[in-house]
């Protein structure tokens, strides 16, 4: 509060940085996020490179085998942090404070589930190394940007499923018992680790809802060595187009928690 | 001597029921078809499109391959996040500190898992 103007000036930044400070602290301490982060796609990616050997070839396919492996390490734990934070926070008494604090609900989250993806790029910077370094795969320099806008659009693509998640689970409290139902389906719908081709064609409606098909889609093609920029714009507008679904539901979601509680009258209605 | 006995047979089938039923927070269905069935199957069909990428034409070894891990999955993640719900809860000392024999409550704690794991490899044998 300024004393000489007498208005409230907010700088949202410091929060920011506390919260993802607190949010990276807690994962890299948490042997759970190791799980997530390394063991689980560590162990899907040589599950892929022993079936390749199975099959006769010397080595996988390493965008969809390796890479695919560090999405599906961000998804699980973007999927499970966004859940669990909103369970601890409902088990610690936490979560009415949060939502009755001046800072608004969907900031905490937004800026929590930023942190998570943030954390969760551990898993795909260390498919990459592992891509370059182990198995020498050389990317040319000329798609270099074109994988940058695309990781930043599937970035994009999971900050808004992770929010959206979030609110849900506050919203709902029985959504957290049906997180099994997301991971690996997610995973499969949006064909993290195998072309989405291979997905029966009755079911490509409900990969086409998820913006997490888009980007992945969008990467692997700016790995090719003949890019088709008219497929690759395509696939990015659509991502963030259906990003900005999500983040819309998201927003109604929000407003139905605040009539919650103002119905009810009980912070603890959450 | 016979009293005391057959109190603990039902400490045991007692503990191995109502921790299996809070296991999976049997208040509805949903919760155990997802761990039961949706996330087997879900694995099992990203493995076997896994394997089509790697070009294997026949999934038969990918099937059995997750059946087989179905019955660890349940005796190992049961038990573990079962046990890992009393220390959340703050339970756990209180079990430990009662009078009630620790050998019949911990191992009716896995009873019911290992029966489960059998019951869902059956049926997911007959599914596959």
């Amino acid at each position: 509060m300024s004393r000489s103007s007498g208005k409230a000036r907010h700088n949202p930044l410091p929060f920011i940085g506390k919260q993802i400070s607190i949010q990276i602290q807690m994962r890299a301490l948490s042997v759970f996020s190791f799980g997530l982060l390394i063991f689980q796609p560590a162990v899907f990616s040589t599950v892929g490179y022993m079936l390749a050997r199975m099959a006769g070839k010397p080595a996988p396919d390493l965008i969809y085998v390796i890479i695919g492996g560090g999405i599906m390490g961000m998804w699980s734990s973007m999927v499970f942090t966004s859940f669990f934070d909103i369970n601890n926070d409902r088990r610690h008494g936490t979560l009415e404070l949060i939502v009755g604090s001046p800072t608004s609900l969907t900031t905490v989250l937004a800026v929590r589930t930023f942190a998570n993806i943030l954390t969760g790029m551990v898993s795909m910077l260390l498919s990459f190394v592992v891509v370059i370094f182990l198995f020498k795969f050389t990317i040319p320099l000329r798609n270099h940007p074109y994988i940058i806008v695309s990781l930043l659009v599937l970035f994009f693509g999971f900050w808004s499923i992770g929010v959206f998640l979030a609110h849900f689970r506050v919203a709902s409290r029985v959504t957290g018992q049906f997180i099994n139902y997301l991971e690996l389906p997610v995973a499969i719908l949006a064909a993290f680790m195998f072309p989405f081709e291979y997905l029966p064609r009755w079911i490509t409606w409900l990969s086409n809802s998820i913006p997490l098909r888009w980007g992945v889609t969008g990467l692997n093609a700016s790995f090719q060595q003949e890019l088709i920029l008219s497929n690759l714009w395509q696939d990015w507008a659509t991502s963030i187009g259906v990003s900005f679904i999500y983040l819309l539901v998201t927003y109604f979601l929000s407003k139905k928690v605040h009539d919650m509680i103002r119905v009810t009258g009980e912070l603890s209605s959450v | 001597m016979k009293k005391n006995f057959l109190g603990n047979i039902r400490l045991y089938l007692a503990s191995a029921w109502y921790s299996y039923r809070a296991l999976y927070a049997w208040q509805s269905f949903g919760p155990y078809i997802s761990v039961k069935i949706a996330f087997p199957l879900a694995q099992m069909l990203l493995f076997i499109f896994m394997g089509r990428l790697a070009g294997l034409a026949d999934p038969l070894y990918i099937v059995i391959g997750n059946i087989l891990l179905l019955p660890s999955t349940n005796g190992v993640m049961g038990v573990s996040i079962t046990i890992n719900g009393e220390r959340d809860f703050r339970t756990l000392p209180y079990l430990i500190a009662s009078p009630a024999p620790r050998a019949p409550l911990f191992l009716g704690r896995s009873l019911v898992h290992i029966i489960d794991g059998l019951l869902s490899t059956s049926w997911h044998s007959s599914w596959a």
